[in-house]
Formats: C-alpha cells, sequence, structure tokens
C-alpha cells in the first residue's frame, strides 16, 4: 500500500499493512546491498540530520550508513556538547536546523514524546531513533522484519521478550509491532522491572522463565541498563544472571529452532551466555544487517512527506 | 450614604442561608443589606439579573500568583483578573513564591502588592518550614501575624514525619490550618504522570496514586494525635479519599479540596504528550476521577480549588518531562464544574455552587462566600448554561496553560461584583 | 475524465505480434537475451512477448523486472505512491543483450531510470527499448527500437493500459481526456 507519513515517530500509528510496506521496501534495499555497487541514488541531494541528544553509536551509525546508501549527505550532530547545554530549547534547536536547509532529521533524545513534538514543529520528515522509553520504532521494525524473514510471518508466532521491560523503548515498539503482526507476545523478568501494567498492552506477563520461555519460536533479550537504575530494582546483576540470564539449560526451554535476538550492545555474561550470542541460533548479526535495509526502507518512505502537506 | 444597588429579578442562590429563590438582592456601600421600605426616598440603582443566577462570588483556596519573583507567569493584577473573569471574588495564594513566604516581610510585599493591584480578595498563605526545604519551621506566628490565614510549603510535600508533626502542633497553638501537598518523593521518584495504562504506553515514568496515599494516611494520623487541622491539596486517588472518608467519620479534623481538571480529566488525556495535561498531582484513571466526584458529592471531599498554576507558553513549550506542573484554573472551573455536577445531575446548582462558594470559605474560616445581611457584597451573577469555548489568548490570566482550550464549557459568570463594586462584564474587566 | 478512444484486445494482440516480429528479425542470433519489463506496468507487456517470442519464432529469452523506484527523478517531492517490485535478473546483466519493455512511453523519464537501474548492476552489451504504446511528448533524447501502437496524445491526457497475459482478450488501452 502507498506510504503516506511524513513521519516514523511510533509503531503504535502504524497499520499492518504500513509494516508490511516497510518490510517490503527493506526486501529490495537488501538485495541492493548485495549488489557489486551497494548504493542507490534514492536521496541524492537529500540532505539527512542525525540529532542525538543521548549517545548511541549503533543507531546513529545504522542511520548513517542507511543515509550514505541512499545517497543522501548525511550528518551527525552530537546534542549532548551542542547549544542545549547552552539553555537553547529543543524547539528552537529543530528550527535552526531545519533553517539549515536539513530535508530529513534523525533524532534521538531520552524524553518520551520528543520526536512527536519536534514533528509538530517542523514541515520536514522526522524520524524516531528512539524517544526516551516510548518507542524505539526502526528497532522493532527491524526485529520484525528479522522474523519475517526467518519464519516467512509473525502470524501466530510465539515470542518471549527477557529482561528490563519497564525502561525499554524496544519492548514497546515490539509489543506494538509483535500484536500487530500476529504474533502472541511474552514479557519475563524480575517483577519490579516486568510491572503487570504491561498486560492492558495485550501481551502476557511472566515472572517465571521456565514456563514463559516454553514453546516459544523466539527470545529477544534486552539489554540490562544497570546504567540507567538510580533506584535498584534487583539485587545485583548477578542474581540477575542466576535467575533470568540465558544459558544453555534455559535455551533447551524454548522451541528446538528458536532463534536468540537481541538489540545490542549485548552485555555479555549478563543477559546472556557468551557463547549462546555466537550459536547458530542467534539472529544477533542478521538484525545488525537487517536494521541497515529497514532505516533504508524508513527514510526512503518518508521522504516524500504526507500527503496532506503536498495537497496544501 | 451611598444609594442602594438592587439586582434585580435574579434566581438568588445562596447555599449558605440555604436560599434559592427569584427575589430582588440589594447592597449598599460594599454590604449587603436589607431591601428598602417601601416609603424609602434613597437612591436605587438597577442592575438587571433576570435569566441569570445570583450567588456569592466564588472562593478558591489554592492560587499561585507567582508574586514576588516570577511575575513573567502572572501578576497580582493578571491573576487577580482571571478570578473575577472566572467570578472568584475571594482567592487563596501560595507561598512557593521567589523568594517563597517564609517571613512577615515576604507576607507585607505581598499584601502591598494586593493593596496596589489586586481587583478581588487576596488572602496569603505563609511557609511550613524555611525555604520549603522541609528541614526547619519558618516562623509561623510571625506569618500569622503578618496576615498569613494558613501555612503550606506550596507545591512541596514535608517528607520528615517528626517535622511536619511538629509543624502542625505548633499552628494549632496559633488556630492556623496547615495545608499539605500529599506526595511520598520516595515513591513517586520523578515520575510526570500517573503510573498505569498510560505512563506503560508512553514510557513516561509514572507516579503511583500510593505516593498520595501515604501521605494522606500520615496527615491524617498526625492531626488526629496533635487535633490539628490539616487541610488536604487537590486529592486525586481513590484510595486517598477512601481514607479521608474514614477518618472523618471518626472526626478528625481534615479538609480536602478537588481541582475541576482532576474531576474531569482521566489520564487518557495524555495520549499527544500535551504539557497542558501536565500537573502534580497528576491526571489519574477514570475511577480516581470518578472517585473524586463520588466525594464531592457525599462531602468526603469539602471544596473545590482550582490550582491555578500560570507558567508562560515557552516555559511549556517543551519536551514532556521538562515542563512544569501546573495549569490555570480561575477562568473555566465554573463551567468544568458545572458540567460535571450539575449539568451531569449529580448534584443541585446550590450543592454545586456551595462547594465554590461557603464550604470552600469555611475549610479556612474566611468570613466570605454568603449573601447574608451585613455581609460583603461579593456577588458573581452567572448563566449556568451560557455554552463558550475558552481560547488562549481570551483568558484574562498572563499564561495560557490551560486544558480546557478548544473545549465545549457550559456555564460562565456574566458580571463580578467585589465589595459592592463591578469588577468583571461580560468578557471585560472594569476596574 | 471522459474515454476519447479504447484500443482493443484484437489491435493489442496484433501490435505485440508484430513487435515479436521485429525482436525475432533483430535478434534470430543474439545470445543471452534478456527483456527486462519496467515496474509495475511493463512486466505484462514483457511477459506476452516472452510468450510469442517463444511460440511462433522458438526464441528463448531471460526474464528481468527493473525496479526505478529509486531512480526517480521526483523522490522527495511526493509520497512513496507505489510500493517497490524488486530488481531482478535471471541472467548476469553484465553479458546480455537487454531489451527494456514498457507500456507506455511518455515523457522517457521512466526509461532514463530504468537505463540507471541497469547499470547499477552491471554493464550490459547492448540495451534496446519496446513500448507498446508510443504517446509522444518526449521530454528526454529516447526513442523506442520497438513499438507497437503509435498513438499521440496530448499532455494532460492519461494513457491507461490493461495488458492481461492470463487472458489477452480482456486486455484493453483507454485514453482519457478531461
Amino acid at each position: 500500500m502507498p506510504w503516506i507519513r511524513k513521519d516514523l515517530i511510533s509503531i503504535e500509528e502504524l497499520s499492518p499493512e504500513e509494516i508490511l510496506t516497510v518490510f517490503n521496501t527493506a526486501e529490495s534495499f537488501k538485495k541492493i546491498l548485495t549488489r557489486k555497487t551497494a548504493k542507490t541514488p534514492a536521496l541524492r541531494g537529500k540532505t539527512v540530520v542525525n540529532l542525538f541528544f543521548e549517545n548511541s553509536t549503533r543507531t546513529r551509525v545504522a542511520f548513517e550508513m542507511a543515509a550514505t546508501k541512499l545517497s543522501a549527505d548525511v550528518m551527525s550532530l552530537d546534542m549532548k556538547t551542542s547549544s542545549t547545554s547552552k539553555g537553547e530549547t529543543l524547539r528552537d534547536t529543530v528550527e535552526n536546523i531545519r533553517a539549515l536547509a536539513a530535508d530529513m532529521i534523525v533524532i534521538r533524545h531520552s524524553a518520551p514524546g520528543s520526536a512527536a513534538y519536534i514533528a509538530k514543529v517542523l514541515d520536514i520528515p522526522v524520524l524516531n531513533a528512539g524517544d526516551g522509553a516510548h518507542e524505539h520504532p526502526t528497532q522493532a521494525l527491524l526485529d520484525c522484519f528479522t522474523l519475517h524473514e526467518k519464519f516467512g510471518s509473525l502470524q501466530g508466532l510465539k515470542v518471549a521478550i527477557l529482561g528490563d521491560i519497564l525502561y525499554s523503548r524496544v519492548a514497546r515498539s515490539n509489543i506494538w509491532a509483535m500484536n500487530k503482526l500476529g504474533a502472541e507476545v511474552t514479557l519475563v523478568g524480575p517483577a519490579t522491572l516486568v510491572p503487570r501494567e504491561f498486560e492492558q498492552l495485550g501481551v502476557t506477563v511472566s515472572h517465571d522463565l521456565k514456563s514463559a520461555l516454553a514453546d516459544k519460536d523466539a527470545v529477544m533479550l534486552l539489554r540490562i541498563q544497570h546504567e540507567r537504575q538510580n533506584a535498584s530494582a534487583f539485587p545485583s546483576l548477578n542474581e540477575y544472571t542466576r535467575m533470568f540470564g540465558l544459558n544453555k539449560t534455559r535455551l533447551s526451554w524454548l522451541k528446538e529452532n528458536a532463534v536468540i535476538m537481541h538489540p545490542g550492545p549485548i552485555n555479555r555474561g549478563v543477559e546472556i551466555d557468551s557463547e549462546l550470542a555466537d550459536s547458530s541460533q542467534s539472529v544477533i548479526l542478521d538484525q545488525v544487517t537487517n536494521g541497515l535495509a529497514t532505516r533504508m526502507a524508513a527514510l526512503y518512505l518518508c521522504s516524500g512527506g504526507s500527503a496532506e502537506a503536498i495537497a496544501s | 450614604m451611598s444609594p442602594i444597588t438592587r439586582i434585580k429579578g435574579g434566581r438568588v442562590i445562596d447555599p449558605k442561608n440555604k436560599r434559592d429563590e427569584v427575589a430582588d438582592l440589594y447592597f449598599q456601600d460594599g454590604v449587603i443589606v436589607e431591601p428598602p421600605s417601601s416609603d424609602s426616598k434613597e437612591n436605587v440603582v438597577e442592575i438587571d439579573a433576570s435569566g441569570l443566577v445570583v450567588t456569592p462570588g466564588l472562593v478558591d483556596l489554592h492560587v499561585h500568583y507567582r508574586v514576588p519573583g516570577q511575575t513573567h507567569k502572572e501578576t497580582i493584577q493578571t491573576g487577580t483578573a482571571a478570578a473575577a473573569a472566572g467570578g472568584f471574588t475571594s482567592v487563596v495564594c501560595m507561598p512557593n513564591t521567589s523568594p517563597p513566604a517564609d517571613t512577615a516581610g515576604t507576607i507585607q510585599y505581598i499584601k502591598d502588592a494586593v493593596k496596589r493591584e489586586a481587583v478581588v480578595h487576596v488572602f496569603p498563605t505563609g511557609c511550613i518550614t524555611v525555604g520549603m526545604e522541609g528541614e526547619r519551621l519558618a516562623p509561623t506566628g510571625s506569618l500569622r501575624n503578618a496576615g498569613a490565614v494558613a501555612i503550606s510549603d506550596g507545591g512541596k510535600c514535608v517528607q520528615n514525619n517528626g517535622l511536619m508533626r511538629r509543624a502542625v502542633e505548633y499552628a494549632h497553638m496559633f488556630d492556623l490550618p496547615v495545608i499539605d501537598h500529599c506526595e511520598d518523593y520516595a515513591l513517586s521518584a520523578d515520575g510526570v504522570v500517573n503510573e498505569g495504562y498510560v505512563s506503560t504506553k508512553l514510557g513516561l515514568k509514572g507516579s503511583p496514586t500510593e505516593a498520595e496515599d501515604v501521605m494522606v494516611s500520615r496527615n491524617v494520623i498526625l492531626s488526629a494525635k496533635t487535633g490539628g487541622h490539616i487541610h488536604l491539596q487537590h486529592i486525586s486517588s481513590k484510595g486517598a479519599i477512601d481514607i479521608v472518608r474514614r477518618a472523618k467519620a471518626r472526626g478528625v479534623n481534615i479538609t480536602a479540596e478537588a481541582t475541576p481538571h482532576h474531576m474531569s480529566f482521566s489520564d487518557t488525556a495524555l495520549s499527544e504528550f500535551d504539557t497542558n495535561f501536565k500537573m502534580n498531582p497528576p491526571l489519574r484513571a477514570e475511577e480516581d476521577r470518578i472517585a473524586i466526584l463520588d466525594g464531592l458529592e457525599d462531602g468526603t471531599i469539602d471544596c473545590i480549588a482550582t490550582g491555578h498554576a500560570p507558567h508562560t507558553d515557552y516555559e511549556k513549550d517543551v519536551e514532556f518531562d521538562y515542563a512544569p506542573f501546573g495549569v490555570i484554573g480561575l477562568e473555566t472551573a465554573l463551567g468544568a464544574v458545572l458540567g460535571e455536577l450539575y449539568h451531569s445531575k449529580r448534584l443541585s446548582l446550590s450543592g454545586t455552587l456551595s462547594l465554590l462558594t461557603n464550604r470552600a470559605a469555611d475549610v479556612l474560616r474566611l468570613d466570605k462566600g454568603s449573601l447574608g445581611i451585613g455581609c460583603d457584597a461579593d456577588i458573581a451573577l452567572i448563566d449556568p448554561d451560557l455554552e463558550w469555548t475558552p481560547q488562549g489568548d481570551a483568558f484574562h490570566s498572563k499564561s495560557e496553560n490551560s486544558p480546557w482550550i478548544g473545549r465545549l464549557l457550559k456555564g460562565k459568570v456574566v458580571t463580578t461584583i467585589v465589595s459592592g463594586k463591578t469588577i468583571y462584564h461580560n468578557g471585560s474587566i472594569l476596574a | 475524465m471522459t474515454i476519447r478512444k479504447t484500443i482493443s484486445s484484437q489491435e493489442i494482440e496484433a501490435a505485440l505480434e508484430q513487435m515479436a516480429d521485429a525482436i525475432a528479425a533483430a535478434h534470430a542470433q543474439t545470445r543471452n537475451l534478456v527483456l527486462a519489463g519496467i515496474a509495475n506496468g511493463g512486466i505484462p507487456v514483457s511477459q506476452r512477448l516472452r510468450a510469442t517470442l517463444e511460440s511462433k519464432h522458438g526464441l528463448q529469452t531471460r526474464e528481468a523486472i527493473v525496479d526505478i523506484s529509486f531512480h526517480r527523478d521526483d523522490i522527495g517531492a511526493k509520497p512513496i505512491g507505489k510500493e517497490v517490485e524488486s530488481t531482478q535478473f535471471a541472467a548476469n546483466p553484465e553479458e546480455s543483450t537487454i531489451i527494456l519493455v514498457d507500456d507506455v512511453l511518455f515523457s522517457g523519464r521512466s526509461v532514463r531510470a530504468a537505463l540507471s537501474e541497469v547499470h547499477a548492476l552491471g554493464r550490459p552489451r547492448k540495451i534496446e527499448l519496446a513500448t507498446l504504446v508510443d504517446r509522444g511528448n518526449r521530454r528526454l533524447p529516447i526513442a523506442p527500437n520497438y513499438t507497437g501502437i503509435d498513438f499521440p496524445t496530448q499532455p494532460e491526457e492519461k494513457v491507461k493500459v490493461h495488458v492481461d497475459p492470463e487472458n489477452p482478450e480482456k486486455s484493453h488501452i483507454d485514453i482519457l481526456s478531461s
């Protein structure tokens, strides 16, 4: 179906058909990435500005690479060291960057709603690369695209998401995406990081690892963000690993050919045994490659602006 | 003697004196008077109130007027103009100014500004603790002597229970109520919205209702212990209301208020990250909103207060996490409250207005909220059925941070009279 | 818009056959001949031509699809209106002779984009162009090698081609005027 969005802010707002349009487009880009000249002129002459108010080498590089493969000019600004520390408001910052002839903006910010906020302020496409604990739509798109490739469809797939759900935008975006695509999602982890409130998003909440992993086609591990937890939600990393870390025995609780996913960066030895991360069941590096194709798709699809904007 | 004014032909609703009838109301020299005898030769000036409700000027126990120190948000002039435009003739202003009103000098400063600029009656409050820091008691007696009608730490809550006990005990000696914003900071953490479905969905940090409930319980226990009067501000959770209901049943000396926004909205109004819906306590779940309406209906909650908290557009036009808490409410309160209580048929018109007049005044024993003979001629002429839609630039407040912008309200003040002087009429301040 | 003219399935079939004849005559000896339909309209036309080349002339050709989505010169100016149909080549384009096939030749911009897409994959020996309808109004220096129907139009008119490889009798072309 045609894509009429100027922005990619959340998975919540996307229809299942729109998600499949992203997958379809990403598939094409993935083929292009295998060519001798792995580059298309789609966004030639456009300038994509990555505004990162929070550190994230991985996501920033993936977006830079995606824009480069689309022949866009790309500029990444580390906003932590920029004018915001001098007291400039977000609105003023982005309006200034817009005035410098940016054509698209990719934003990573610690405040939930910040991407939606600047998408309202600006007339150019805005892509959310993570807004606090709210959403990280391109991550969920690449995760579900990986499952879509692996299993043909997410319909009826059983997926466990394990780890720090409370503070995770990745979990929230994946819950929306997987539900929309027909997968069954179980969240599992310590009660303090996996509160019951999530059940209202249409998922199962469990604090028992064995029953939660039983019969799952995939397990997605989330990074334990111990750097974010000022009030400790669990006693220690060591205890977390003992209770909820994925090891060989626990892997056997899943379906035989279940896949292991992780958005990275991995804490080897904390949420996952090191050898499992490199095992044949791990699709962690597929996720990274798919991240490039998915972000190319997102940039390409949003580049046209919205139908209303064009009409007016 | 100046001429007598006759407010003619209106429906006089005076809940304090259990009056609800179509009648003429007379005042002279700023006070309500008996009707003149038929052979009186005195001059009579007439105000036509036919088709309108004539009620005591509204009383708001909770406004933030930002004087001294933050006059970019609001001044006494603009704040009292907003009050008059909402039908309020008496307001109690909170001490979380800059600097906080923790000395007699600052109370005097506020009173001087009120004398110069105010168009309605303004009653200041002083701080519970020095600098509202929750560590040492402010000079309560001196604050009382300077004119503070109660003590409060504004938008802050004294966390130290021992200190709070001393504050209530000490203030009780002067018969001075203690007004508290009930919030346990360890439980609310850095919450910016109610903890629940909406916080889960939006990824915003949630503040659980228990953060409020714990402190409401604390205050009930300390009031019972000391006998001191504690007034609970903007009570918002079902649990807290239940605690108050049971405490009142056994005669604990506590009172509580609710705001029009907590009566009107639940946290689902927040889906767009609109900072005009960011306040503390946050908008709660629908079951909490219903509990507030029930609490107002059965008298558990004593009155309605707006919590009028002005912030400029540039302060609110930021990321949700960084926006200040609070919304303005003086100019929209009447319409919002009538909608939730009167037009919804929960309460009579008199019962509804009572929560904005005599019952509010009674909480702090202010000599207001009555149309009895000899009372100040503070009067509001209202049209309870007038439909209107608030617009940001039409507010008299200096700020426009209202969640009601663009929403249809039913009920509006037409004329506001303060001490016998018409201050507001049909959209304009006349003072 | 109103239909100014409808071209029947018989006329379309005749045009396709005549194109196939011309292609067969020119490429009797060509090795690695590829018929590349320009997505999406060129795909069924290419299918029909390949079928006719095989059945009537015994000429085997390789199939390909050329997607021009990422080479359009109006990306960023309007929403992405159609889904991507990935470029696919059954043969290595480097050693092929490629006939680009489209349903309608108009400004020439699609052909320009298709040439770019093919060159992103490699350097073919030769590229030709076949179009079912040439409606005129070229904006680029591009001319077809094989044309089914010459039908001059006004720029504001629309040409809607429906070629149905499964049911050729249902094929038709409408020329719409405002």
